[in-house]
């Protein structure tokens, strides 16, 4: 009993001050598909500057970031690619869906297009929009902040998500 | 051309793939490299490819609209202007003075804030980051304008089928004043910042270099072409909508290289700011919609009418067959056409020039490949 | 439904304007000829002015007295089918034969050089024998020409590449290829190139249905997740 609340103490200290540390250095990969990127960019701009929250630097390889940000419209011929970064990004690795297009496919029911970047990889947030406000992406940003709050790292699969 | 060296140089094929910093959307090029040289480029489009064209065969007109926004996503409010145009011509609609006048004054804002978003990715992928922040600190002016009247910041379904939606909100005129007056002073920082600038300079000027007549012969049109010396601008061509009235330079360019195209186009932004005083100046009343019928059914036939966007002539070719759906709505990209070019400009550079030659051509991938 | 009385369809205005009024000079003084205007329209009952003729809705017509259409004729007399515009916008159907030579003739003109294709594309009218209507538009900067040409062609039939003519036609071809299937014969490298290189199926004809997706090539390419109910 003793060995247990021992245990468990310490744990949560070491947890939160992990999950303090991912949380607040999310690094994105560049990544804009289509018009979402445009307001990815504006959100990392002055006014609605995303560096705040420590997720301003953008890095342009997969193999060095830890948060992907699809933004824009994913087609099949793109699905592809998406699925070879993702491979690439060491864990933990978390993905925001940012617009209609990458969530469920957006206004493009097409032969083209696939109907929500959660058919290929898994998703933590998904923002709405078309395109979302770059508010609307710093509080998905703030929501995925929240959700690495729930991981722990004594737990085997350190992504709370549903496969 | 290899010599037997110690290191055996030979070709080297790269990738610069559809997810990279500087290709401005996804666009993929396969470099074939000598060393740092490259020999060849080729260019793999279709990454964004959603079919919007056939989407236009089961949509109706109006239902349209927000489609074409998201093909040029940058420059929403004057893309679709082309479009409109054209449905309205087929439908012998007739557009009132006030609405022509604020449809204008939208789509030069619209070039000025394209032509801020060219110039910011341009600088930082050359390097230079401050650019980037100032120029979207001025966009976000216009941003906050195009929200005022059209409700969206980005992709806004701007103008209507005879007009506009809605009469300018209370506040508007004093607002656009002040991004008159004050945005002059804004270039002026841009070009102090890199007009002179020995890197600048060194990074744009005998870069991507095409002489007037091969540029007819590749067909492309919008700064890439002026920049090479020829004179075609649609809106004193062929004026549409009322550029007629306004008086305004259409800059050129002498030596056909990326170092001209960036000061056409810092140019363009000054002109256009002087349309829009213009427009200011001499705003009329009246009503802001001409009669539309709620179901719009062209009557058969087709209708080519084309606009000249921030990059370049873009068309819409209208085919309809008496219905409400239409038949065919092609978009001829100007920026698909100049990107062919793109083979042609990087033989004989450095790799570093291929960024440059791509964010000088400001392509905009939703609009090549629709 | 009724439609608004547009400009009068049969005279032929010296600018493409959708407006009755003569377009102003200067922009000094539009505003008192607005505001009457604006009146017009605001108060229609009262002072009702004399109606105007109904225009014809644009239908297409035949050309007449056009240079360009005789010179074509007397070059290739089995070539022309037709010269038609619609809304001031002429419009030149030859025949699939003769199209390369047409071609090569307009660019080579003496006086209307058309340097500058600028669009290449086709239509798709299901049911009809010669299925695909192939649709060039041309420029001429010296005359500052815009014309359009078209040709009839039917299914499973090549048609000629221009890009030996012009150099634009490069990836305008490869796009009606990808999108129609229609083949150009003496292209540089026809291949697709908006959708991937091993994709089956045309979707801009009129039988593909607009969401049928390749499941060959998907279950090639792609690892599609299953998604919970």
């Amino acid at each position: 009993m003793g060995n247990e609340i021992e245990r468990n103490v310490v744990t949560t200290t070491v947890d939160s001050l992990f999950n303090w540390a991912r949380k607040s250095s999310l690094w994105p990969m560049t990544f804009g598909l289509a018009c979402c990127a445009i307001e990815m960019m504006a959100t990392g701009a002055s006014r609605f500057d995303m560096d705040r929250f420590g997720a301003g630097i953008f890095r342009p390889s997969p193999r060095q970031s830890d948060l992907i940000i699809i933004a824009g419209t994913v087609t099949l011929k793109m699905a592809e690619v998406i699925q070879t970064l993702y491979d690439q990004m060491p864990d933990p690795k978390w993905v925001i869906s940012m617009g209609a297009c990458s969530s469920v496919g957006g206004p493009f029911d097409t032969y083209a297009t696939l109907q929500g970047v959660d058919r290929v990889i898994p998703v933590d947030v998904y923002i709405p929009g078309c395109p979302p406000r770059p508010e609307a992406l710093l509080y998905g940003l703030m929501r995925l902040q929240d959700k690495i709050d729930l991981m722990s790292i004594t737990q085997k699969n350190i992504q709370p998500q549903a496969s | 051309m290899a010599e037997q060296t110690i290191l055996d140089t030979k070709e080297l094929e790269i990738n610069m793939g559809p997810q990279h910093p500087s290709t401005h959307g996804v666009l993929r090029v396969k470099l074939k490299l000598d060393g740092e040289r490259v020999l060849d480029a080729e260019c793999i489009i279709g990454y964004l490819h959603r079919g919007i064209e056939k989407i236009s065969e089961n949509r109706s007109y109006i239902n349209l609209v927000p489609y074409f926004d998201r093909t040029d996503y940058i420059a929403a409010v004057s893309n679709v202007y082309g479009y409109l145009l054209g449905v309205e011509k087929m439908m012998g609609i007739e557009v009132p003075d006030r609405a022509r006048y604020v449809r204008i004054m939208m789509t030069e804002f619209n070039r000025i804030a394209s032509h801020l978003l060219w110039l910011a990715t341009h600088a930082i992928d050359i390097g230079a980051m401050t650019v980037f922040l100032y120029c979207f600190r001025e966009r976000e002016e216009i941003l906050k304008l195009f929200e005022a009247l059209f409700g969206a910041r980005l992709t806004t379904h701007a103008f209507r089928v005879g007009g506009l939606w809605m009469d300018l909100p209370l506040g508007f005129e004093e607002a656009a004043q002040k991004f008159v007056d004050e945005f002059p002073g804004h270039v002026d920082e841009y070009e102090q910042l890199l007009t002179n600038n020995r890197i600048w300079i060194e990074r744009t000027k005998d870069i991507g270099v095409i002489s007037g007549e091969e540029a007819i012969e590749w067909g492309i049109s919008g700064p890439p072409l002026r920049g090479s010396g020829v004179d075609y601008d649609l809106r004193k061509v062929r004026p549409y909508g009322g550029y007629e009235e306004f008086e305004f330079d259409v800059p050129l360019g002498v030596n056909g290289d990326t170092y001209d195209r960036y000061l056409i186009r810092l140019k363009e932004m000054r002109q256009s700011l002087r349309i829009i005083q213009q427009v200011l100046d001499n705003l009329p009343d009246g009503p802001v919609r001409g009669k539309a019928p709620k179901i719009l059914k062209p009557p058969v036939g087709e209708f080519y009418s084309s606009i000249e966007g921030p990059r370049g002539e873009l068309g819409y070719y209208i085919v309809s067959d008496g219905s409400a759906q239409p038949f065919r709505v092609r978009i001829r990209p100007p920026t698909f056409v100049n990107l062919q070019a793109l083979r042609r400009l990087v033989k004989g550079h450095l790799v570093a020039d291929v960024v440059a030659i791509i964010g000088t051509l400001d392509i905009v991938l939703g609009e090549i490949d629709r | 439904m009724n439609q608004e009385n547009g400009p009068p369809q049969d005279s032929p205005p010296a600018k493409e304007n959708t407006e009755p009024e003569a377009p102003k000079k200067e922009a000094a003084s539009p505003t008192p000829d607005a505001k009457q205007g604006a009146e017009k329209k605001a108060v229609p009952a009262a002072e009702k002015p004399k109606p105007k003729p109904r225009p014809k809705k644009p239908s297409y017509e035949d050309l007449e007295e056009d240079t360009l259409l005789d010179s074509l004729e007397e070059q290739f007399p089995q070539g022309i089918v037709s010269g038609q515009v619609f809304l001031e916008q002429p419009i030149y159907t030859v025949t699939l034969d003769r199209l390369y030579d047409v071609m090569l003739y307009l660019r080579d003109h003496s006086e209307l050089a058309f340097d500058y294709l600028v669009d290449v594309t086709a239509l798709d009218y299901l049911g009809d024998e010669e299925r695909f209507v192939l649709v060039y538009q041309l420029y001429s900067y010296q005359s500052s020409r815009l014309i359009r040409v078209k040709a009839r062609l039917p299914e499973d039939q090549t048609a000629p590449s221009v890009t030996s003519i012009w150099r634009t036609a490069n990836w305008l071809e490869r796009e009606v290829y990808d999108m129609f299937g229609i083949e150009f014969s003496g292209h540089p490298k026809l291949r697709r190139i908006l959708l991937p290189d091993d994709w089956r199926g045309y979707p801009l004809r009129k039988d593909y249905d607009i969401k049928l997706q390749d499941q060959t090539w998907i279950k090639k390419h792609l690892r599609m997740r299953k998604l919970p109910d």
